[in-house]
């Protein structure tokens, strides 16, 4: 049957279809696979050799290098009229720093409480409102070869091919992100390495079968199903991802079972308007739903029965700025990993090719795809219920980052600033003003830079303290039930 | 990895189309895309700027794609002010004109001095600058007829600068801006993006009067 | 007899009535008493940990052989002149089960325990040096001893479990004055007498020995193995006292140093250099002369915050921040902060080995466990941490090994350090760790 009436026939037709008898070759088979690396599908442009700050084709003018010195950091610090000069040099170069027990960290959480501050005004914490600082400027990908997908099926969009010469590759996040240093690889991107480093060591897991009726290499009439497991990755004595292990596979919300047809080995799947699929991340408060619109997935079999390929789609961009910038802070992940999630944030506006408002034609969606690697595995079906593990400690982060990523929607959608909620850690709160609490020039910082709160008034996360409630004189009260007979205890007993 | 991707957008397309209109689940096949990107976007309204007395701001099309913004108003407040709020309305402009960067046009005037903007040579792809928009100013003073102008590009201080601002009886700014399509010029000092600049001044302008 | 909670032993010591009550006594209940003839005629062996943080370059520590005459790599040149005494394990790897890589924690827990910690900073059994502590520490002034070369005593990796851990001498003089000061007693000198305050307790046993035995009847079968049980660790109590009434066996000929001076302990890598031998030969002289016999010795914490001046970055932030090289495939700054750690190792190990008792050196009376919290900080990967053995306690343990994991629990070093010392354990660890198989090719 060919490709274009696979899907042009109507239910109806699907099931005669499937009532026909069968060839006698045909025999339904299954294969499974855990995936051994997760990423950005990000093509890096430069030779093997170069460093990940170097130019390429991806990126002549090598990456980004935001606060990765002080020439750096003072050009992002010049950019808010109210600092005067001595504030950005005591920044810089924090006075009697080497008095301090911790230098390294006094200057890292300063320089961090900084740059968390660069709105038009003081006060504006500018990674939850990014808006409220001129874009700081983001180098892009100017390179014409990206890995991907087609998405909307123009070949004069885009602006990418593939390595097989496929035109039309929709990859904005890749032309946005791509010069990102953290991302810039593929042996040396930091952020790519942690969290395949993570997913491997256990944070997560996510398996994909395929399943069919013919012939596994050729089928027309295949499945994909992809989706997380409740089963840690298996790892053999190279450190290697094992291959054939059994992984149950959860059909949670991020579960997703495709049409698919297989060509001498090529998996290809249907494009979905809604596509679910475990999103990539290297803490546990990044788990969740990718949600791809448009989405699709393919994957090439090689002779050693591993697999490679992608699963892509429109994303929402605001999703994706919230998910990389507060993986940790996003001045720690700015000073730490040279990227500066301000410049990104307006990269990823400027780039947004997909899903456009109807009123306001502002395009909320980036294509994008992730790029997969897997090994074979057993996948199957749990015998009782079972759901992706999480810990209560991950259970509250998870719902700080919730707090953190409504605060910033609403920030996004309404351009009204919002304060950091408490005990984000958002402003590198109270991390600096307890980082710096033996700097002798100390004052100086706690009463110039901004701050979400006061020292005093939170707990070491940065929650509020509870206010200690006025002693009760009258007698203890118990809440009890009307039907029991009541028993009140008193001091007194 | 050879993927045939054209064939497949156009038939989950078709497909979505014929499966929705035989009624039946369309559990696989793409679905119109989402009038809003976010479901958990709260639906809130954001700040909004006042709109402005008659006359005070005008837009005059001078070509296919450049425009004129003109501020004409009788109180002076401030200069930082008066042109951010040109530079909203001209950003505001090119998001009607639905221009995805526009370049401004400088004033200068033969023999003005200061050198035209460069792009930072150490690799700052896309800012903006709120230094290099720059339009050009008339003015009059109390008791006076005649119109005078002032520009950056001409080096010397700010008319009003140190000056009772109730001193300027008349005052007129405005800024030509060409609309620009395709990829933005990276490079280009005097080209802004109109979301942007928009959603940066959104919450720092009021109309002049 | 009734027994109760209030229930008192009552004898007569030195005219007065001497009481004891139960509870008083269950401070007692940990002991175990099994080496106790450690304080007899041989030298005792004993245990030393040493912690650094941020692990190594794999690329430049492993040796690419295995077995003995491995050649010397890089990062273990410094190690270079006790490469016979010493034991090298590549590729173990920390085995988190269903807890998350807490990152900078995992390891240091895997390793120290043998078992995944359930929470983050905290312990979920004792640590290895408290449990070998609880074996050999007999007759020992301390049950063990503990330091850090940076200023903060939270940085130790010694606990009785949880999140609380034994705090470290933070400074050269404390520790002096801990080992050296009011209440020392010379063991090889002339007027050598017990401690007054073992003196009382051991009296006090003793004066209510006859009570305990009235106390035996008329109880049930349950109480009665109850509380024979309970007067076992009485026993074996008064046993570990008797041990410390006598004057330790010091074969070694060490002078006790002067009081050093007070100085600045912190993350500088120039005190951190200064501070590590003073505080290595501390602790060799107070495992000399049979103080203790576990000592325990960190540089600073996981995630190491140590710095070279000049260097706004210093070592944590450097193994985020450093771009790996592509030609040299590694990090350099942070290769040359780990180089740092092992000149710091090879500090305490010069001081072990430079005391001579009987028929070699402290060292080789010694096991010292050298683990980290990171095989690769940057991004914070835990298989293949680095781990050392260094010692061969007593002859008890084959050295000059490199020794490939293969992804091999980390906690199989923890249970042949174990069996290298003498105790019987059959196996260690929990989960995916819990481990019956030491690397018996290296036990004599």
């Amino acid at each position: 049957m060919g490709m274009q009436k696979f899907f042009l026939v109507s239910p109806l037709a699907v099931v005669m279809i499937v009532a026909l008898p069968q060839p006698a070759s045909a025999a339904p088979w299954t294969r499974g696979y855990v995936v051994s690396t997760y990423g950005f599908a990000f093509h890096y442009g430069a030779k093997p050799s170069a460093a990940p700050t170097d130019p390429g084709a991806d990126c002549p003018k090598g990456s980004a290098q935001h606060f990765s010195d002080e020439v750096h950091m003072r050009k992002a610090l010049e950019q808010q009229p109210w600092r005067s000069k001595l504030e950005i040099e005591n920044i810089l170069r924090p006075p009697e720093i080497d008095k301090a027990r911790l230098p390294t960290y006094v200057r890292f959480y300063i320089w961090g409480r900084a740059v968390s501050y660069r709105g038009w005004k003081k006060g504006i914490e500018t990674y939850i409102n990014p808006f409220a600082a001129p874009d700081p400027g983001q180098p892009q990908v100017t390179g014409k070869i990206s890995d991907g997908f087609n998405l909307d099926g123009n070949v004069q969009t885009g602006g990418f091919a593939n390595r097989d010469g496929e035109r039309g590759i929709d990859n904005a996040l890749y032309r946005a992100w791509g010069c990102d240093a953290p991302f810039r690889g593929p042996a040396t991107a930091t952020l790519d390495l942690r969290q395949n480093v993570q997913m491997q060591e256990g944070l997560y897991t996510v398996v994909i079968r395929v399943s069919g009726n013919k012939d596994p290499m050729n089928d027309d009439n295949a499945t994909v199903e992809i989706g997380y497991s409740p089963d840690k990755i298996v790892k053999d004595a190279q450190g290697n991802v094992a291959p054939d292990y059994s992984y149950r596979i959860v059909k949670s919300e991020q579960y997703t079972k495709l049409n698919a047809k297989i060509k001498n080995g090529v998996v290809d799947t249907e494009q979905v308007g809604q596509l679910h699929v475990p999103r990539t991340g290297w803490f546990p408060r990044q788990m969740g739903d990718a949600n791809f619109r448009q989405g699709r997935f393919s994957m090439k079999i090689a002779a050693d029965g591993t697999v490679s390929g992608f699963v892509g789609g429109y994303r929402d961009w605001r999703d994706l700025y919230i998910e990389n910038t507060f993986a940790q802070t996003g001045a720690e992940q700015g000073i730490r990993d040279y990227e500066d999630a301000v410049a990104m944030y307006y990269a990823l506006q400027r780039n947004a090719d997909g899903l456009p408002d109807p009123k306001t034609g502002q395009k909320f969606g980036i294509s994008m795809a992730y790029r997969i690697s897997a090994v074979p595995a057993r996948v199957i079906d749990p015998a009782k219920p079972a759901s992706v593990r999480r810990l209560d400690e991950d259970n509250r982060r998870q719902k700080a980052f919730e707090n953190l990523r409504v605060t910033v929607l609403k920030a996004l959608s309404t351009k009204i600033i919002q304060p950091v909620p408490p005990g984000t850690g958002e402003g590198q709160f109270p991390a600096m003003e307890r980082t710096i609490a033996d700097l002798p020039s100390k004052d100086f910082f706690l009463k110039t830079l901004d701050a979400p709160g006061r020292l005093e008034d939170v707990d070491s996360s940065g929650n509020p303290l509870e206010k200690p409630q006025p002693a009760q004189k009258s007698q203890p009260e118990r809440q009890v039930n009307n039907n029991n007979r009541a028993i009140v205890a008193t001091s007194q007993q | 990895m050879k993927s045939s991707s054209n064939n497949w957008v156009a038939m989950a397309t078709l497909s979505a189309c014929l499966m929705l209109s035989a009624g039946a689940a369309a559990q696989t096949a793409p679905k119109p895309e989402p009038a809003s990107a976010s479901a958990s976007a709260p639906p809130e309204t954001g700040p909004t700027v006042p709109p402005a007395k008659p006359g005070v701001y005008s837009e005059s099309k001078q070509s296919a794609t450049r425009f004129r913004v003109t501020i004409k108003g009788q109180t002076f407040t401030a200069r930082d002010a008066i042109e951010k709020y040109l530079f909203y309305r001209a950003a505001m402009l090119a998001l009607e004109q639905r221009s995805p960067w526009f370049t401004l046009v400088e004033g200068r005037s033969p023999g003005d001095t200061p050198p035209p903007p460069q792009a930072d040579p150490s690799g700052y792809h896309y800012s903006f600058r709120m230094a290099y928009w720059r339009p050009v100013w008339r003015y009059k003073r109390t008791g006076s007829a005649a119109w005078s102008t002032w520009s950056l590009f001409s080096g010397g201080a700010f008319f009003a600068d140190g000056k009772d601002p109730k001193a300027v009886s008349d005052y007129e700014v405005s800024a030509d801006i060409v609309m620009q399509k395709g990829p933005m010029d990276d490079r280009n000092p005097i080209a802004f993006e109109p979301r942007a600049v928009s959603e940066f001044l959104v919450n720092q302008v009021n109309p002049p009067e | 007899m009734k027994l109760n909670r209030r229930f008192l032993l009552r004898g007569m010591f030195q005219g007065s009535a001497a009481t004891m009550m139960v509870p008083f006594l269950d401070c007692f209940l940990d002991s175990k008493g099994q080496a106790l003839a450690a304080t007899g005629q041989k030298i005792p062996t004993r245990f030393n940990t040493f912690f650094f943080g941020l692990g190594l370059t794999t690329s430049l520590w492993v040796p690419k052989t295995t077995g003995q005459n491995y050649e010397t790599t890089v990062q273990l040149k410094p190690l270079e002149a006790y490469k016979k005494k010493l034991n090298v394990f590549s590729g173990m790897r920390v085995m988190v089960d269903d807890n998350p890589n807490y990152q900078h924690w995992s390891g240091v827990a895997a390793c120290a325990t043998g078992i995944p910690p359930t929470k983050n900073a905290q312990f979920d059994s004792k640590t290895i040096d408290q449990q070998v502590a609880d074996v050999i520490a007999r007759g020992s002034r301390f049950k063990s001893v503990t330091a850090t070369c940076s200023g903060d005593p939270k940085h130790s990796y010694s606990s009785l479990g949880g999140a609380n851990t034994i705090p470290a001498e933070t400074s050269p003089l404390a520790l002096y004055t801990k080992l050296f000061g009011p209440g020392f007693q010379d063991p090889s000198s002339s007027d050598w007498k017990p401690d007054p305050q073992v003196m009382l307790q051991q009296s006090v046993l003793s004066a209510v020995a006859d009570n305990r035995k009235r106390a035996m009847m008329n109880l049930g079968s349950a109480d009665k193995a109850r509380l024979d049980q309970y007067f076992t660790s009485v026993r074996e109590t008064e046993l570990q006292l008797a041990a410390e009434l006598q004057r330790p066996e010091v074969v070694a000929k060490v002078a006790i140093p002067t009081a050093p001076e007070e100085m600045i302990a912190n993350y500088a890598l120039p005190n951190v250099q200064k501070i590590t031998p003073l505080m290595a030969r501390l602790g060799a002289i107070a495992l000399a002369t049979d103080q203790t016999r576990v000592f325990n010795l960190s540089i600073a914490e996981p995630g190491s915050n140590m710095y070279v001046p000049g260097d706004p970055l210093g070592y944590h932030v450097t193994t985020h921040m450093e771009a790996i090289d592509p030609v040299l495939g590694y990090q350099p700054r942070v290769s040359e902060y780990n180089i740092y750690t092992m000149e710091l190792f090879a500090m305490l190990l010069k001081e072990l080995d430079g005391i001579q008792e009987g028929d070699g050196t402290l060292l080789d009376h010694s096991l010292v466990f050298a683990f980290s919290d990171q095989s690769f900080a940057k991004t914070h990967a835990v298989d293949g941490i680095p781990m050392l053995v260094a010692g061969s306690a007593s002859g008890r343990m084959k050295t000059g090994f490199h020794i490939a994991g293969a992804s091999n629990p980390v906690s199989r070093v923890g249970l042949t350090l174990q069996k290298g010392l003498g105790m019987a354990v059959d196996s260690w660890g929990a989960g995916s760790m819990e481990t019956r198989s030491a690397y018996t090719e290296l036990l004599a």
